[in-house]
């Protein structure tokens, strides 16, 4: 059955990459805390069962390496050797191994790694370990790695020859055992009686309850997700057919109000509108995960960071439970990475800078994450030097990102938001945190893509926090319908702050750009019709609007001129081929309720552009 | 000769082991199988009946395949089941415990569908012969 076959190294793919996720941390978090029994246990069976079912799948390298992974979790399980940094270091490199040759195995590609180099480093660590255990003359030291433990003095018995075989070059073993597909020991013919030995489970490890206090059996299903996709998609279809259902019967009922079949139509399309919703919020959760799946790198990353720059890091992590989309799983990882990268490197100071300063020698870097109403809160903090802004302009200055008449006008917020403009950070990275991307334009524009922001929160020598907001839901929005001129538009709600009408009287006039004062604010005002060339009605004056929309985008706060308020519409968001979201004002369109196709403003798309009309 | 529509309990804790030995089962001619996470669930079903045969993993988190299979033989309705315990080389002495604690017999992974199906006959041979 080669399909199955496939099926299952995918399965076996998928699964073993996860639980080397999943245990990432722990590796780190067992430095600090080497005696934890739980910890120990479970990163000692995640190796061992990779290591099985690679064996019966024929991953000979996976095996390799796992199963020398393997002895020294066993070894650090039982208590036979102490966790040390060299330790780690080297069963972090076989689990790098380990992800890496699973990535082939994943790619077909045929690729073979050397793995004789990582297996002697991994026995020779295990042997270093070993001595320094015996040297510091521990009761229960095993003198070498040769012997299996035995726990139980009678069990010498003939049943149990074929048994003692020792464990020594496992490799080459286990290559042999594999080659013939047989198990090498014969079965027992007759089960040594029960009475015949209280089995003492001093040595043993102890099956690992209590800690694990998660005993609700979570009954899990793999689902491919263009499955679950699809059913979203239908769901947001049901979503438009119920808004026009609703839109229909409201308008039946106003005119057929006394009519018995209206009211039972009514009562319906009421019990459906309420199914439709849960229908929704069930489906999206379907799709959401545990931003933990993200969160569980960081612990490595900031350890590998750190180390060489010679600074001790604390990482705080909170809310590694909230749950998030699937697509902002895959998207938050890599402007988090450049966010952390940064907070180590260039917001937190050396242990000495810190000690003149009176800080602890220890940095603190927390990251958190919440889920506020609509959005996903996630920031990233440090206790570290705070952000320059002087420097900053200095920067964008030389690297002409900005003019000398800007760098004077702008306002402190708008200056740190200079270290999102592509260009900016580029030599600056001579540490050697090269990575993929370069800096901080790339966090900006992932967020961006996931229709969320990131704001700069910064203050001298206390430290900075980047704050992430994404929408919870990125294909069903509500909305503000809006006209302007013949045509209407939907603005997505969470941006907007209020409405307002607005006379002619009351819009300023600033050097050629129009502005709103609002409680003694003062608001830039972008007409609609002007921004995007609809057609205006012809009863309209020229430049005369009725309703100012005023919206927020990242730190910007700008008035939207438009000529009639419609209302509220939750809307499913669709995209429209041909249109580069990236660079236009249309986040996509949707069907309203009455059947009309009207498109959803981009407002990070309008402000980027308006405030560039603007000073142009 | 074992009962080919007779339920199985296949008990691992990684999903890709669970379908390697349902393979294997399916292999031999059963059809019949169930799966569980860990031995808290593989408990708590076994005790809704119906079940023939038990091949479990040793490994596991919440109950692991020994304190399982103790579990087992305390309660009446089940007692009787046989398991099969699924070990790895490194871990004979505590096969050994397996076996005095009562197990009916174990297999070293990885294993093929032969050395299975003559683990599984030597279980029910030595049943028929009580």
């Amino acid at each position: 059955m080669p399909d199955e076959m496939e099926e299952i190294i995918a399965e076996f793919v998928t699964e073993s990459v996860e639980t080397l996720d999943k245990i990432d941390p722990l590796f780190v978090e067992l430095e600090t805390k080497s005696d934890d029994q739980e910890i120990l246990n479970r990163l000692f069976r995640s190796v061992h069962t990779i290591k099985g079912a690679a064996g019966f799948l024929g991953f000979q390298s996976i095996v390799e390496i796992s199963h020398n992974a393997e002895n020294i979790m066993k070894k650090l399980r039982d208590g036979d050797i102490r966790v040390s940094r060299a330790l780690m270091d080297v069963v972090l490199k076989s689990v790098d191994m380990l992800r890496l040759l699973l990535g082939h195995v994943r790619d077909k590609d045929g690729v073979q790694e050397d793995t004789k180099l990582l297996v002697l480093e991994l026995q020779q660590a295990l042997d270093a370990a070993m001595k320094t255990s015996e040297s510091a003359e521990r009761p229960e030291a095993k003198g070498n790695g040769q012997k299996p433990e035995i726990n139980h003095p009678t069990v010498d018995s003939k049943p149990n020859q074929g048994l003692d075989r020792p464990a020594a070059s496992p490799a080459s073993e286990q290559l042999q055992s594999n080659a013939t597909g047989r198990s090498p020991q014969p079965s027992l013919a007759t089960p040594v009686p029960g009475s015949a030995l209280e089995p003492a489970p001093s040595g043993d490890v102890p099956p690992d309850k209590g800690g694990t206090a998660k005993s609700e059996t979570l009954q899990t299903l793999r689902v491919e997700v263009n499955k679950i996709d699809k059913v979203m998609d239908l769901t947001g279809e049901v979503v438009l057919v119920r808004n026009r259902l609703l839109n229909i019967v409201n308008r039946l009922e106003r005119q057929y109000s006394n009519d018995h079949d209206v009211q039972s139509l009514l009562e319906a399309v009421s019990f459906l509108d309420l199914i439709t919703s849960d229908m929704q919020l069930g489906v999206i959760k379907m799709r959401m995960q545990p931003i933990a799946k993200v969160f569980n790198k960081f612990p490595r990353l900031v350890r590998d960071i750190s180390a060489p720059l010679g600074k001790t890091v604390n990482l705080k992590v909170f809310g590694e439970d909230t749950e998030v989309d699937k697509s902002v799983i895959e998207g938050i990882g890599d402007p988090m990475v450049h966010i952390i990268r940064n907070a180590v490197d260039h917001g937190l100071e050396t242990p000495a800078e810190r000690r003149a300063k009176g800080k602890p020698d220890e940095g603190t870097i927390s990251i958190s994450a919440s889920q506020k109403g609509n959005q996903i809160v996630i920031e990233v903090s440090d206790n570290g030097r705070g952000i320059n802004i002087d420097k900053v302009k200095a920067k964008a200055l030389e690297k002409k990102l900005i003019s000398d008449e800007e760098a004077i006008r702008m306002t402190d917020d708008a200056a740190l938001n200079l270290i999102f403009m592509p260009g900016f950070s580029t030599a600056e990275t001579a540490t050697q945190l090269s990575g993929r991307g370069v800096g901080m334009d790339v966090v900006k524009t992932n967020v961006s893509k996931l229709n969320g922001s990131v704001e700069i929160a910064t203050f001298k020598d206390k430290g900075s926090t980047f704050t992430i907001r994404i929408p919870l839901t990125l294909a069903i929005i509500q909305t503000l319908m809006v006209r302007s001129g013949n045509a209407r538009y939907a603005i997505p709600l969470a941006p907007v702050e209020e409405t307002l009408t607005v006379s002619q009287a009351e819009i300023s006039d600033m050097g050629g750009s129009e502005a709103l004062v609002i409680r003694g604010k003062v608001y830039p005002l972008f007409m609609l019709s002007k921004m995007l060339g609809s057609e205006k009605a012809s009863y309209v004056k020229d430049a005369d609007c009725k309703y100012a929309v005023v919206v927020a985008v990242g730190d910007k706060r700008f008035c939207l001129g438009v000529d009639e308020l419609l209302g509220q519409e939750e809307v499913v968001i669709k995209n429209v081929s041909g249109i580069n979201t990236n660079s236009s004002y249309i986040l996509g369109a949707t069907i309203t309720g009455d059947g009309k196709v009207v498109f959803i403003l981009d407002l990070a798309g309008i402000s980027k552009n308006a405030f560039n009309l603007a000073t142009a | 000769m074992p009962d080919y529509k007779m339920k199985i309990l296949v008990v691992d804790d990684f999903s890709t082991m669970r379908r390697i030995v349902r393979n294997v089962l399916k292999q031999l001619g059963f059809e019949n199988i169930d799966e569980a996470e860990d031995g808290a669930q593989a408990l708590a079903k076994l005790k809704t009946g119906g079940y023939g045969f038990v091949v479990t993993d040793w490994n596991m988190p919440n109950m692991d395949g020994l304190e399982f299979f103790k579990a087992s033989r305390t309660e009446l309705s089940i007692k009787d089941i046989p398991f099969l315990m699924v070990t790895a080389e490194a871990e004979k002495e505590k096969v050994i415990t397996a076996i005095q604690a009562g197990v009916n017999n174990y297999i070293v992974k990885p294993f093929t569908a032969e050395v299975f199906k003559d683990k599984m006959d030597r279980i029910f041979d030595k049943l028929a012969k009580k």
